[in-house]
């Protein structure tokens, strides 16, 4: 009921002594799967945060954490009626420990502030999910959003070295440690990353920075076909190159991220970061290879120019609200499946009359597939054929975007390929961390 | 069930001529590279598939019966120390390397498989596998993901655990399951990267799927000899500030450059108080520019003398002189005890001398070979190991140092885990909460407590002290 859980929203806060914990006004922006939620917190501390969680879980509220909302159209609706804990005033820049390239933040830090606070010492958080210039430290890491740059630097899970977080009952807990290299006691932050929020909330993250390399530059070349663009991938991952960024768009994905295609069917992308020197022999290498795999001339990018179109790359993609309407998909994959895949989907977009928009993490063997244009049937048909595809090939499909009604029938996590024995572990330890079931009820993997 | 009816099934199932129960065998088991405890279990097995495995598991379920898996034995914290009288699966025989996908970076690999052997397999083709311990001659891939291990190139090219795809494992339950697997992405938590560095507390590892990469094209290997450690830590700094990630950063001290010399002659000086050995890798015209920046920087920091490895034998010679280093200590003293802490790069030179000082106090002499460029340390202390007050100091010692690493902001393990040596100390790393969150999470797994007890966080009921066996309560056998 909407009336009692903005009671006890307000006996919590009063309770914590909190004045400005709930949020006030419109509470529009904070929706969730359309509907505004029935009262938001914003806790300031990592303390108040635990308070926070025991009293709605004594209370029986349910808690949906939030950082900047980029990624909370993902996922199934939550089971039931649940207050929006928000990220937004645990912020700050905690430690940065500038000679070793770590940085401790509040979780509400948004990683375009963390990287402009950075650049003045040349270093920076190797991070580019989409929705950059928005989404918190925290949310990144609880959804392991990625973007081009992981075949380089890795997703969270690999630059995550240390984080702080509120458990469901109100515990406190911190695992690993300031330092680049710990292998003391069980690895939590990996279970924490790409939990969703349904483990715990993270309020305090430690990472591992990066140099911002001396010289940027990229390659774009654009291929007649999938097979050629493919052999381009398999040659690049085999040589000694070391690419930031190798990219597979089809058309329609390449004219939106303004790549001049002209009738090129596929366009691969790669960026590179060193000094100058090595910079211009592995700009040369890579164009030499597209060309040897039938590109045309390969346009090269410097400095600002690639700089970008890089982020151009990355950018809003998928977008944050769903899609309106259209059907996305990410399969993970093998490399050398993913000029297959990218033909696949084209293919059966044709034949049922679908546009398609197609991107590839092609050194990760990650595609983002989005579907449009067409009614929930053609949809439902487009998603059979490519799961169908992707089962065969050993792979994942997850669902990013999709209308509404698709959304209630379609395994938005990959559960097909999820097994008995694995499910049952990962819910022996989400019973341990959240046995009351408050944290994002009902929206991660089998509505767990 | 009794204890000789389990073990007679367990026969069966390995068959005679893989199982050992005579005390001059077992006594080949009773450690793993840290000498220091012994314990001598009652069975030791030598499965020959993940079918046997998944079979031993289920029986020993059954039968309360606790279970320490094992490698090649090369830890250095006592993680495959057996439980006196227990089971002991050893997986020497299952060296099998199954699958090798190289356009897709991948090969799949039975536990036993040695680090080193997979990279000379793949290595004709132009690929290896990176994470590089000092024992990779000996070490085992199972053993590796087991404790999350780490090696000098890990600097640049991460951990263990990010260079596996998969693990098929064995749970506590004899349930076989693959945690990731084929593909980076998987549904669901991240049990797999829960797993790796879990210590064989978690369940056995029975096929690991690892990522592979391709031979850098060209490497270069130096040498900077300085007159201080504090020097030599500070072309560490300067080196990582310039914005430089070498493939490798490792420091040497004087006693134990002696040591390496005495008995390797790999070429280093021993009047040196530290060697800085660095190693760059990629194309020519990336490492060329990175090597002058050393160089330069070396000579910033008052570096004696400059080398670069001529060719690829004097390379080989310089990095068996590191890997050895452990080996050659036995020229130099009875025994002797290495520890493994993590400290913030920045601060190495000045937990170096406290580390002095701590040795000092102790009455024990410290030589130091270390990751310089991860702030990953190893102070080896050197004693008579056959003196059990001496062995006693030494322990003492080593926990003293343990808590400053974590004191400065560092961490108890930086590669070789928590095992039975480090348990007394992860209560001063973490809070008692997070603590009783670990033990719930590893009961979650194991309701039973059967996987190697008395392994990584402090059990109650379980604890074991210089010269006794690693015991489990009765209770704990049906």
């Amino acid at each position: 009921m909407p009336g009692e859980a903005e009671g006890i929203a307000e006996r919590i806060a009063r309770a914590l002594g909190d004045e400005d914990l709930l949020a006030r006004g419109d509470l529009g922006p904070y929706a969730v799967d359309g509907r505004a939620p029935l009262a938001v917190a914003r806790p300031r501390t990592t303390e108040e945060t635990c308070r926070l969680l025991a009293l709605a879980g004594e209370l029986g509220l349910a808690v949906l954490p939030r950082g900047a909302g980029t990624k909370q159209h993902l996922g199934y609706p939550p089971s039931r009626p649940a207050l929006v804990l928000s990220t937004e005033r645990l912020g700050g820049i905690i430690e940065h420990l500038r000679e070793d390239f770590i940085l401790t933040a509040g979780a509400g830090v948004a990683l375009r502030a963390a990287n402009e606070f950075l650049a003045p010492h040349g270093q920076f958080l190797a991070l580019d999910p989409p929705y950059g210039e928005r989404a918190t430290l925290g949310g990144i890491v609880a959804c392991q959003s990625s973007g081009p740059r992981r075949l380089r630097y890795g997703l969270p899970r690999d630059q995550v070295l240390s984080m702080r977080v509120a458990l469901a009952d109100g515990r406190e807990n911190t695992y690993g440690a300031r330092v680049v290299k710990n292998v003391t006691g069980y690895d939590l932050n990996k279970l924490f990353c790409g939990s969703f929020g349904t483990l715990g909330v993270i309020t305090e993250l430690t990472f591992r920075l990066y140099p911002r390399p001396a010289a940027e530059g990229a390659v774009v070349a654009r291929f007649g076909n999938g097979g050629a663009a493919q052999e381009a991938i398999l040659k690049v991952m085999a040589s000694p190159l070391a690419p930031d960024y190798l990219e597979l768009l089809n058309g329609p994905r390449a004219e939106v991220v303004g790549v001049a295609g002209g009738g090129s069917a596929f366009c691969l992308a790669a960026a590179f970061g060193d000094f100058a020197e090595g910079l211009e022999e592995q700009l040369a290498r890579c164009g030499r290879i597209a060309r040897e795999c039938g590109a045309g001339e390969a346009e090269v990018l410097r400095g600002e120019e690639a700089r970008d179109f890089s982020s151009r790359l990355s950018g809003r993609w998928p977008p944050a609200g769903g899609g309106e309407g259209g059907l996305h998909l990410r399969a993970s994959l093998l490399i050398a499946q993913c000029g297959e895949m990218a033909r696949e989907a084209e293919a059966f977009a044709g034949e049922l009359g679908l546009e398609c928009a197609l991107q590839a993490r092609a050194g990760s063997g990650v595609l983002h597939v989005e579907f449009r244009g067409g009614g929930l049937d053609p949809l439902r048909r487009a998603y059979g054929r490519l799961s169908e595809f992707v089962a065969s090939r050993g792979g994942n499909l997850f669902v990013e975007g999709a209308p509404d009604p698709l959304r209630e029938e379609l395994p938005l996590w990959g559960e097909g390929s999820l097994g008995p024995v694995q499910g049952r572990l990962m819910r022996e330890v989400k019973a341990r961390l959240d046995p009351r079931g408050i944290l994002n009820p009902g929206r991660f993997f089998g509505r767990i | 069930m009794d204890r000789s009816q389990l073990f007679r099934e367990l026969v069966a199932i390995v068959g005679e001529e893989n199982a050992f129960t005579d005390p001059t065998a077992l006594m080949a088991y009773e450690c793993d590279a840290l000498s220091i405890y012994k314990s001598r279990p009652g069975i030791v097995l030598l499965p020959g598939s993940a079918e046997e495995v998944a079979a031993i598991v289920k029986l020993c379920a059954r039968a309360g019966a606790p279970i320490v898996p094992r490698g090649a034995g090369t830890g250095l914290s006592g993680g495959a120390l057996p439980v006196e009288g227990g089971v002991l699966i050893v997986f020497t025989r299952m060296s099998r390397i199954l699958e090798v996908d190289l356009p897709n970076r991948r090969a799949v690999v039975e536990p036993g498989v040695v680090n080193l052997h997979l990279t000379q397999h793949v290595s004709p083709r132009g690929y290896h596998y990176a994470p590089d311990p000092s024992s990779q001659m000996a070490c085992s891939i199972g053993g590796n993901a087991a404790e999350n291990s780490g090696g000098p190139h890990c600097l640049k090219y991460g951990v263990t655990t990010n260079h596996i795809l998969g693990l098929e494992v064995v749970l506590p339950s004899g349930e076989v399951a693959w945690l990731g697997g084929r593909t980076e992405e998987a549904p669901g938590y991240d049990l797999r990267g829960y797993f790796i560095g879990s210590e064989g507390t978690l369940g056995v590892i029975t096929k690991v799927a690892v990522r592979l990469l391709p031979n850098p094209e060209e490497v270069k290997t130096m040498l900077g000899i300085f007159s201080t450690l504090r020097d030599a830590c500070q072309t560490v700094s300067d080196i990582i500030a310039a914005g430089i990630i070498p493939a490798a950063l490792e420091m040497i001290d004087q006693p134990t450059v002696r040591a390496v010399e005495k008995v390797f002659r790999a070429g280093y000086p021993e009047d040196a108080a530290g060697v800085l050995l660095i190693e760059l890798d990629g194309l020519p015209s990336s490492i060329a520019p990175l090597e002058e920046k050393i160089r330069a920087l070396c000579a910033k920091n008052r570096a004696r003398e400059f080398r670069l490895a001529r060719d690829a034998d004097e390379r080989v010679r310089l990095w068996m002189g590191r890997k050895k280093a452990f080996g050659a200590y036995g020229a130099v003293a009875a025994g002797f005890y290495c520890l493994d802490g993590v400290v913030p790069r920045s601060k190495i030179a000045d937990v170096l001398e406290e580390i002095d000082r701590i040795g000092g106090r102790h009455g024990l002499r410290i030589a130091n070979v270390f990751h310089a460029g991860d702030g990953n340390l190893h102070p080896i202390i050197l004693f008579d190991d056959r003196i059990p007050e001496e062995t006693e100091r030494a322990v003492a010692c080593g926990s003293e140092i343990l808590k400053l690493c974590v004191r400065v902001g560092g961490a108890l393990s930086g590669e070789h885990g928590i095992g039975v040596e480090k348990l007394p100390e992860m209560p001063v790393q973490f809070s008692r909460e997070t603590l009783e969150v670990m033990r719930a999470l590893r009961a979650a797994f194991d309701p039973a407590g059967i996987m190697n007890p008395g392994k990584v966080i402090p059990t109650p009921g379980v604890c074991l002290e210089i010269g006794r066996a690693l015991r489990v309560p009765e209770g704990m056998w049906h």
